[in-house]
């Protein structure tokens, strides 16, 4: 394998080699003919993968490959394929890699790709914290995992892991089922408000597809106005409808009333000792059936 | 009430009909390649968690098919001629269908169903009904106990999503964009809520509800962007519609009259309704802008204005025509309004080539514009209206909120890989109708990393959270909502609902702790290690009743093993503990003053849960010739522990472990007769264990005063089956 390469790019030098290096420039001519002979489809470093995607697109004259081919965005790199001084070729101008500072990196894809979702990118957490955008995303694959349904959340995990065992939870969206990606909810270029949730905000995020829930309501439950992780877990959950935690004690973290609120529930009340109705099937909720608001006039005690 | 049916399959032809129709014109193109995956698959038993989202819900075979069809590159390939058409899953319920051309148009196409439960029914005979109606035999009685034995109609729980996003964008005036994005979306099932008749908690009489889902959302959004040197500029509309096509749920009921109710609010002549969710309308104005103020500073700003409506026509107080009613409603619909403001102003400058600073300023209102009125409400359609004086005389309380936030952050990367970050965030709430009309919260976070060498990677962070809110007036909401005639006629020192000493944890003085920590370790060319842990604690060292203390733990180990083009080998393993202390106090309402001064009926509950998940995937490429096999096994594993204690004049049992455990083993076997042919085998095994009392030994007619569905958790034992032929062209 090696010594295949070692052979492709001595033709490559040999082919090119009398303009290798533009006096004004440093660019490679050739490009992309010249690169991908080296890093072709079953090359170390593929990338001819990038020629069936809209960066391959020579006749888009948004595309790199409409100027100066690959290395619109690795910079002029002539040295890469003549210079052989330190045993390997020298490397191109940028990569994408840990040897490039990530803000340099980013400015390259950024040149083009500043606009529409990109828009937050600047102060986003994600690039405060330095992620580089080919951290997520492969430019040379005909088919980018971060961009496609049933790989996107393999990509996210890799950094959030904690949220990988989350999504297989007895109750859960359906991310493990790729039904769901992560996109779904957050743009992870970053938003006009927390968590990087693409409405911005926890509530209207949830009511992107939860539109039922919206109200406003005749009869408001405050902790559900005011976010729907005080009670949710949006990312899985052991307990039912993703609840932080279960039934009745969740609803008594708030309510303790007289009689049946403050009562101390217990396995007294779960067969065969008991049957109590503000445990057993959906506990509180047998009775206060709307828990996300009410628009009954008789619904005060969102049982209407 | 439309057929929701008949609406989803006019919308699915629509949809199909459409991307034909743009097949041709796609391939009409210079070159096209593309996949087709075609074959049977096989499910040996029906379970609804199974299928709970896949479209495996059902036992038998099934069609699998799939396909996608897409422009080749070519020599003069613009984005014009890019194309792609694709489906996946078309032989199951949950599917999709999507056409893309170039980055100016996609159409996305998706079903989804959610299977919600599984087994039981309910004693109504028509369950697809908004009116719900006994068998014309029913027997009532006061309870369940004293009802006859009766049948149950069968009930499939579950909800269909079908969605149609449209995208197009296209360039405007001079630098300007558009992007339009338009979604249609239907969900059409039932789902099942519980009905109640009775008017305190002492005499409610409640029966599962199938309650019939029929929404349709349509929303559109319209975006005018611009992007320059060192700056760009963002602007457009949203809007969205909710429709439901049920607003009322109505149903007989089945429980013959007890004290407390009017007479005529038992069977044969009481009736129970409820409000289903009204139709509603979103809008928002959005607009962003960056701008780089120098090559090393640059500000965001975002502002947006929203309003959120509702007005749908109000129900009676009762459906039950023999209750009296002499007050009439204040108004015949909400005419409900939430305005929300926010801006955002972010100003980010790299200091030195190694220091950055990010600072932030965030002002959000919602200005909640709902009316606020009095409404005399009867209980659960079971007796006369009350007055003005009683405790059913009730104000809305149309909650608003201000919040202000300002955060800064520094981060500083040496030369040697490591990188320190510091921040610290500053947050205050403004509320009304609440216990705290004012609450600050400050964030204090720190965070380490370090690239160790190039193959030894680390990192770790703490924050310190402090919630601290104004003074907590447990009797607030009391005032807001009763009216001044019944608090008049209260004594003083029973003017209030929850206990005094009770702090609702979202809004109780609260310190967190979170911490984290992991490292990646690449070992060899081939192998990656990794790491991780994470703590978040929650003290509410304030609250004397209610949430105490939680505690998040988890621990995540994951191994990578890569050997190009011979195999790969992925495995995670996860280990999470839940906990949570709280306390309680039990009282009654014709002894407050004595119980609450009972030490002996104080209560404390703990809970903790624990998760193990395991989650291996091992791919041996070339494994036979021209045969690669994937091998997957994961297991859920959750084990709830939960248990209350009481005091001397109290008295408690306990329960055992609740949990499930899930085992999944998989594999496919995909064997390469040529680069255009291709035969695929997956098999997989599914197993389901639940420990879940809420359902366990919980027949229709368990409890005294519900009559639920009989379901059960849901245990099951499957096979799948599924082979394929991949055409590739």
């Amino acid at each position: 394998m090696r010594i295949q390469h070692f052979v492709l790019r001595f033709a490559v030098v040999w082919l090119f080699g009398a303009s290798l290096v533009s006096a004004e420039s440093g660019y490679a001519p050739g490009d992309p003919q010249s690169c991908l002979g080296c890093h072709g489809e079953h090359s170390m470093k593929p990338a001819a993968g990038i020629m069936a995607t809209v960066h391959g697109q020579k006749a888009n004259p948004k595309s790199p490959m409409a100027t100066k081919g690959c290395q619109s965005c690795h910079g002029p790199s002539a040295t890469h394929l003549s210079d052989y001084s330190s045993g390997k070729p020298a490397k191109p101008a940028i990569t994408f890699n840990a040897k490039t500072p990530v803000a340099q990196q980013n400015a390259v894809c950024l040149d083009c790709h500043q606009s529409r979702e990109r828009t937050h990118w600047p102060g986003s957490p994600h690039e405060f914290a330095g992620v580089s955008c080919a951290g997520c995303h492969s430019v040379h694959s005909p088919r980018d995992k971060a961009m496609h349904k049933n790989t996107q959340v393999d990509v996210c995990v890799d950094c959030h892991k904690e949220k990988r065992a989350q999504m297989h939870k007895r109750s859960a969206h359906p991310l493990a089922e790729a039904e769901m990606t992560c996109t779904d909810c957050h743009n992870p270029h970053g938003t006009r408000g927390e968590s990087l949730l693409i409405a911005g905000f926890v509530n209207e995020n949830c009511f992107q597809c939860h539109a039922e829930k919206r109200g406003p309501f005749l009869w408001e439950h405050a902790p559900v106005r005011e976010s729907c992780a005080n009670c949710h877990e949006p990312h899985g959950s052991v307990h039912e409808s993703m609840l932080v935690t279960r039934g009745p004690w969740l609803c008594q973290q708030c309510h303790m009333a007289s009689f049946h609120p403050s009562t101390a529930y217990s396995g007294s009340g779960i067969p065969p000792a008991g049957a109590a109705q503000q445990m057993l099937d959906k506990n509180c909720m047998n009775c206060h059936t709307q828990v996300h608001g009410s628009n009954h006039p008789s619904g005060a005690r969102l049982t209407r | 009430m439309k057929t929701s049916v008949e609406q989803g399959n006019r919308f699915s032809s629509t949809c199909l009909l459409a991307c034909c129709l743009l097949t041709p014109v796609a391939m009409a193109g210079e070159g096209v390649s593309g996949n087709l995956n075609i074959g049977m698959g096989y499910v040996s038993d029906e379970a609804f968690k199974f299928g709970e989202y896949n479209g495996l819900d059902n036992q038998g075979l099934y069609p699998v098919l799939d396909f996608s069809l897409q422009s080749a590159a070519t020599s003069r390939w613009s984005d014009a001629d890019y194309w792609e058409l694709s489906g996946n899953d078309l032989g199951l319920n949950s599917r999709e269908l999507s056409f893309q051309w170039g980055q100016r148009f996609t159409a996305i196409y998706d079903e989804i169903t959610h299977q919600r439960s599984s087994g039981g029914g309910s004693v109504f005979v028509d369950n697809d009904s908004s009116d719900l109606r006994l068998p014309a035999n029913w027997t009532a009685a006061t309870n369940t106990a004293g009802m006859a034995p009766f049948a149950l109609n069968e009930l499939d729980e579950s909800i269909k999503r079908r969605r149609l996003k449209l995208g197009y964008q296209l360039p405007a005036f001079g630098d300007w964009e558009l992007d339009f994005t338009f979604r249609h979306e239907v969900r059409d099932g039932n789902r099942v809520r519980y009905g109640i008749i009775g008017n305190t908690g002492g005499n409610p009489r409640a029966v599962a509800l199938p309650s019939p889902v029929d929404f349709t959302e349509n929303a559109l959004t319209v975006t005018a962007s611009r992007a320059g040197d060192g700056f760009s500029l963002q602007g457009g509309y949203r809007l969205s519609l909710f429709d439901n096509d049920n607003t009322a749920q109505s149903w007989d009921n089945p429980y013959a009259a007890i004290g407390g109710w009017s007479p005529a609010a038992g069977y044969p002549s009481g009736r129970g309704a409820i409000a289903l969710e009204p139709d509603n309308r979103y809008q928002q104005l959005f607009t962003s802008l960056y701008y780089r103020l120098s090559k090393s500073a640059s500000i965001h700003g975002s502002a947006s204005y929203a309003r959120m409506e509702q007005d749908e026509h109000f129900l009676p107080y009762t459906i039950n025509p023999a209750l009296a009613v002499t007050t009439p409603r204040p108004r015949d619909s909400l005419e409900g309004k939430i305005d929300i403001s926010r801006l955002r102003v972010t100003y980010q400058h790299r200091l030195t080539p190694r220091l950055s600073l990010r600072v932030n300023g965030a002002y959000e209102d919602r200005d909640n514009k709902t009316p606020r009125d009095l409404y005399i409400y009867i209980g659960g359609d079971s007796q006369d209206q009350s007055t003005a004086a009683s405790s059913r005389a009730r104000y809305n309380r149309p909650y608003s909120d201000t919040r202000t936030e300002v955060d800064a952050a520094l981060r500083y990367r040496w030369q040697t890989g490591t990188e320190l970050a510091l921040s610290q965030s500053l947050q205050r709430v403004d509320r009304d109708y609440s216990e705290i009309s004012r609450m600050e919260e400050s964030v204090s976070g720190l965070a380490l990393s370090r690239r160790q060498s190039d193959s030894l990677q680390w990192r770790a962070s703490y924050a310190l959270e402090r919630r601290d809110p104004s003074a907590y007036r447990g009797d607030r909401p009391y005032y807001a909502s009763h009216s001044d005639a019944y608090i008049a006629s209260t004594p003083e020192a029973e003017r209030f609902e929850n206990h005094p000493l009770l702090r609702k944890y979202y809004l109780a003085e609260r310190d967190r702790q979170k911490a984290s920590a992991g490292l990646t370790w690449t070992a060899s060319a081939n192998v990656q290690w990794g790491l991780s842990y994470q703590s978040t604690r929650d003290d509410y060292d304030k609250s004397e009743l209610g949430l105490l203390q939680a505690r998040t733990q988890g621990l995540n180990v994951d191994l990578s093993v890569i050997e190009e083009e011979r195999f790969s080998w992925n495995s995670f393993y996860s280990v999470e503990r839940l906990e949570s202390e709280q306390a309680g106090h039990s009282f009654r309402g014709f002894a407050v003053t004595a119980d609450i001064g009972n030490p002996g009926r104080s209560w404390e509950h703990d809970s903790e849960d624990n998760v193990k998940t395991l989650g291996s995937d091992l791919t041996l490429y070339r494994l036979w010739p021209k045969v690669d096999m994937t091998l997957s096994y994961l297991l859920s594993y959750a084990v709830s522990e939960l248990d209350t204690q009481t005091g001397n004049a109290l008295s408690a049992e306990p329960i055992s472990p609740q949990g499930d455990k899930l085992k999944r083993l998989s594999a496919k076997f995909d064997y390469e007769h040529s680069p255009q042919l291709g035969v695929s085998v997956r098999i997989a095994h599914e197993s389901y264990e639940v420990d879940n009392f809420s359902y366990d030994n919980v027949a229709a007619d368990t409890m005294a005063n519900v009559i639920a569905l009989g379901r059960s958790s849901g245990d099951y034992s499957i096979n799948w089956l599924a082979l394929s032929f991949r055409y590739r062209f």
